[in-house]
């Protein structure tokens, strides 16, 4: 059982990366980053059950609140994007420097 | 019986993961993105966690996936027609991840301590809600007010940028 609970949260977290190396819109990116730290916190739970001890249901509680943080901001990034590029690429990402 | 369950839960988990990568659609694969939460909410729930898995479902499914709307209802118009448009260099990401997937398997199940792990393993309640929240509010305390500043740093964050579009309109 420990085996699968692991391969999952690593095939989770791998498939993150895939999502957010390859995709070009940013709302994809942005859910790339949540599957990879959502991968992360089920390995640490996995590994928590071999220890028993609280500190891994703390730190998840922290990457909970810090992941949250960093949804709100690249919204807000890129709904300010969108509305002054006009494009959802995160390639012209950069052209917000010239604003 | 658990361990069934845990299985199945496994299996939709990675399968859902998947159809969130693979949708052309934004909003499918936010919806399936909401799944995959849900999905791993259950699992902490059957390990053994299930204040996890209410903060999970409550806080995180629940604030994350309606921010995920809310952006994607004012962007509506905003899509990639088919899914070969969606991607930028696949190959290359495919292969990083794949390189992720294949050394983090490798360490871990090659390493002594993964054998120990595997063998302390247990299903089961090892962490109650008061012990969580005793150690929360004494060892951890100062973490727990710099987190809090760091949201509200956040909503001052987001509304300074908001306005700041909102000059440019």
């Amino acid at each position: 059982m420990f085996s699968i609970l692991i391969y999952t949260a690593l095939l989770v977290s791998s498939l993150g990366i895939f999502m957010l190396l390859s995709k070009k819109h940013i709302l994809s990116i942005l859910i790339g980053i949540e599957l990879f730290l959502n991968g992360i916190n089920l390995f640490f739970i996995t590994v928590s059950k071999s220890y028993s001890n609280d500190a891994a249901d703390i730190f998840i509680l922290f990457i909970l609140v810090i992941t949250a943080c960093e949804v709100a901001i690249g919204l807000a990034i890129f709904l300010v994007n969108q509305r002054i590029n006009k494009t959802i690429d995160i390639n012209d990402l950069n052209k917000l420097k010239d604003f | 019986m658990v361990e069934i369950l845990l299985v199945i839960f496994c299996i939709l988990t990675i399968s859902s993961a998947f159809t969130t990568c693979m949708s052309s659609k934004i909003i499918r694969s936010a919806f399936f993105f909401g799944s995959t939460l849900f999905l791993i909410a259950f699992i902490f729930i059957l390990i053994g966690s299930p204040l996890l898995g209410t903060v999970q479902i409550l806080l995180y499914t629940g604030g994350t996936l309606i921010l995920f709307l809310f952006a994607i209802i004012l962007t509506r118009n905003w899509d990639y027609e088919d899914l070969g448009e969606t991607f930028h260099r696949p190959i290359r990401a495919l292969s990083v991840s794949f390189l992720f997937f294949i050394s983090m398997s490798f360490f871990l199940f090659e390493s002594e301590i993964f054998i120990e792990l595997e063998k302390n393993f247990t299903i089961g309640p090892s962490s109650s809600i008061e012990n969580i929240s005793f150690s929360l509010f004494n060892d951890w305390f100062l973490i727990l007010e710099l987190s809090s500043i760091l949201l509200l740093a956040t909503i001052v964050g987001c509304l300074v940028l908001l306005k700041f579009r909102e000059e440019i309109d």
